[in-house]
């Protein structure tokens, strides 16, 4: 048996050992001793952002069915049905549901609706933007634009009304043309009121039509004409700008900040500037990262003249990496202290012992830092947004209101990253800070737009200084994020 | 559960650090505690979930132990010698008792030999952790080693080792 054969045999007979303990009894004292969890503050502003969605949705929904308007929507879905069954005998089996506009038929498209303003009267009820003024006149510009270039909506309205003029039929035709590409043998004619043009069905709108809220919601089937035909139709008064009738928004935003360098948690409640601030100074040199995050939901009211303003809640968490040498003298006195001399040749230790010794030991430590510094943030936005047809632009400003919490820190060993102890301070404050957000953001669906933005944030003052963990106009940080934007139509 | 799956093992590693089975259980409760409520700080960056557990265990006893006044015993030399004992004579020896063993170890000599034999820590890392220097790491091995001896020579005289067991 050599030197070590000892400790190595005690090393594989103990090492990973398991010794049994009742684990019921084990369970039952943890949980005496278990401490309850951290509430997840954001999931409150989520539930209630969703409960005012739901309620504000409700009533516009109503709205549009009012009881004229179903009356002629149900004469509509009668036609239609019949009009689905008759596409069906006439097409065996080859209808193509592509309704993607092509180029060439989309200059004809804009062409023959120049020709045909050309001829028509100047005092036309389509002009009217008013669908209560004129009912028939709307109705007829919608069923152009959705007849002719939304595939998804199939329930062409204006022969059921009896009182759409023959040139609006006479465009719901050629726009009809366009869609239902060669293999639909549907026999048209552009003065008839009772011919429905075919407007094959998507299969996705099927499923959609099971899922009714969901469809509603999202409002998913509207698949847009193209910006150039927009523009013609627009120009012509032939479909109507598209506006949201509700000015409410709802949002959810995620970003991601650099942060500056020069945020410095610096200002612990500890030693004064004049004092041993030794550790301070080598968190200061050993910073190697500092980044932050954010989540948050908010609610904008838009002005007619693309003024918007609003307020939310951000959870926003700053977390920064540095290093900490610290060294400690420390002298004492050992009674009876043994010094042992080893003898590496053979193995043999010679040994004796003195009696108060005076040692002295300089202990050098290096710790790994992470801290997670954490804000609530309430903003009270005012912005500005200038729309196309499926993009628009955002600029806005903002101050937050912000609740710093507190910080949560984790130490690590240096070598072995072994985590050496973690600990968690409570130390709220008030902070007031700017910013700004700008960015684009493109229309999925009416209702739903996703953003992308750059902003920056730049604390402004501390409303409590006392307390604070950090220098004032010192802390600012900037990034990228996404929004997800949801319109309340 | 994770409780369930590793209890076990961390129990024996408290064993070989503490004194007796009543503190053994404590710092267990304390390091699951410890575990539990950083459970989502780890990451497979810090090594494998058995190993980064065994660690904070093993950092939790010796924080308990650096609480307690550490006795350091003095040394008797004439126990200082080599055991030739052959190996299948030792296997003989339950685990249990092995720790019994190590469990018998004063305060101080106990966990260096657990750093250093079992764990495999450096001279220099146990002399950190402790706050001790690296000749005393040292030569607390040696003494602990020599005692080991001694009891397993006592055991194997009197065969006490079988009552133990």
């Amino acid at each position: 048996m050599g030197k070590y054969s000892l400790e190595e045999y005690f090393k594989n007979r103990v090492k990973g050992h398991k010794e049994t303990i009742d684990k019921d009894a084990l369970w039952h004292d943890l949980g005496l001793e278990k401490k309850p969890r951290k509430r997840r503050l954001w999931i409150i502003p989520l539930c209630v952002g969703l409960l005012v969605g739901i309620f504000n949705i409700w009533p516009f929904q109503q709205e549009k069915t009012s009881p004229e308007l179903s009356s002629v929507v149900n004469e509509a879905n009668t036609l239609q049905n019949e009009n689905e069954a008759q596409i069906r005998n006439a097409t065996s089996s080859n209808v193509q549901s592509n309704m993607d506009i092509e180029p060439q038929k989309e200059n004809d498209l804009i062409n023959n609706i120049a020709t045909d303003r050309k001829t028509e009267p100047q005092n036309e009820s389509r002009k009217s933007k008013n669908a209560s003024s004129s009912f028939a006149g709307t109705a007829g510009i919608e069923s152009i634009e959705n007849a002719g270039l939304n595939p998804l909506i199939q329930k062409p309205v204006l022969q059921t009304t009896g009182e759409a003029k023959p040139h609006v039929e006479s465009k719901i035709s050629k726009l009809g043309q366009l869609n239902t590409t060669s293999s639909v043998a549907v026999d048209r004619t552009d003065t008839a009121k009772d011919n429905v043009d075919p407007v094959p069905t998507v299969t996705w709108t099927k499923l959609l039509e099971k899922l009714p809220f969901l469809a509603f919601v999202l409002d998913l089937p509207k698949k847009r004409n193209t910006p150039r035909l927009n523009s013609a139709l627009m120009e012509r008064n032939l479909i109507e700008p598209s506006v949201h009738h509700n000015p409410w928004h709802i949002s959810a935003n995620n970003s991601y900040y650099l942060t500056a360098r020069d945020i410095r948690f610096l200002d612990f409640e500890g030693p004064a500037p004049d004092q041993d601030r030794e550790h301070l100074d080598a968190r200061n040199r050993t910073e190697t990262m500092l980044e932050s995050r954010s989540v948050g939901a908010e609610l904008t009211y838009t002005f007619p003249f693309n003024i918007y303003i609003g307020s939310g809640v951000e959870y926003l968490q700053v977390n920064e990496r540095f290093n900490v040498q610290i060294s400690t003298d420390s002298t004492f006195i050992q009674e009876d202290e043994p010094v042992i001399f080893i003898i590496e040749s053979n193995g043999d230790t010679l040994a004796t012992a003195f009696e108060d010794v005076e040692i002295s030991s300089k202990k050098t430590a290096i710790w790994e830092n992470y801290n997670s510094h954490t804000f609530v943030n309430i903003p009270m936005i005012i912005g500005y947004q200038h729309q196309w047809n499926t993009w628009s632009f955002f600029a806005e400003g903002a101050s937050l209101l912000s609740f710093y919490t507190g910080a949560e820190g984790k130490m690590l060993h240096v070598d072995n990253d072994a985590v050496i102890d973690v600990a968690s301070q409570f130390n709220p404050s008030i902070e007031l800070m700017t910013r700004c957000r700008a960015g684009l953001a493109y229309k999925l669906t009416n209702r739903l737009d996703v953003a992308v933005h750059v902003a920056g944030i730049f604390q402004t003052t501390g409303i409590a200084q006392q307390g604070l963990w950090f220098n004032s106009q010192r802390y600012r940080m900037a990034g990228a994020g996404l929004n997800l934007r949801y319109n309340f139509q | 559960m994770l409780v369930d799956k590793y209890s076990d093992m961390l129990y024996a590693i408290c064993l070989r650090y503490m004194r007796n089975p009543e503190e053994a259980r404590d710092q267990l409760q304390e390091s699951l505690l410890r575990i539990l409520k950083n459970m989502d700080k780890f990451s497979a960056e810090l090594g494998s979930i058995e190993a980064w557990m065994s660690t904070i265990t093993i950092r939790q006893c010796l924080k308990k132990l650096d609480r307690k006044k550490v006795h350091i015993v003095q040394l008797d030399h004439n126990h200082d010698q080599e055991y030739h004992a052959e190996p299948d004579v030792l296997d003989q020896f339950n685990t249990r008792v092995l720790l019994d063993l190590i469990q018998q170890l004063p305060d101080g000599y106990r966990e260096v030999f657990n750093l250093a034999a079992i764990d495999g820590f450096s001279h220099e890392e146990i002399a950190q952790q402790m706050g001790i220097q690296v000749s005393s790491s040292r030569s607390r091995l040696s003494r602990a080693r020599a005692m080991l001896k001694e009891s397993i020579h006592q055991l194997k005289s009197n065969e006490s080792w079988v009552n133990i067991a």
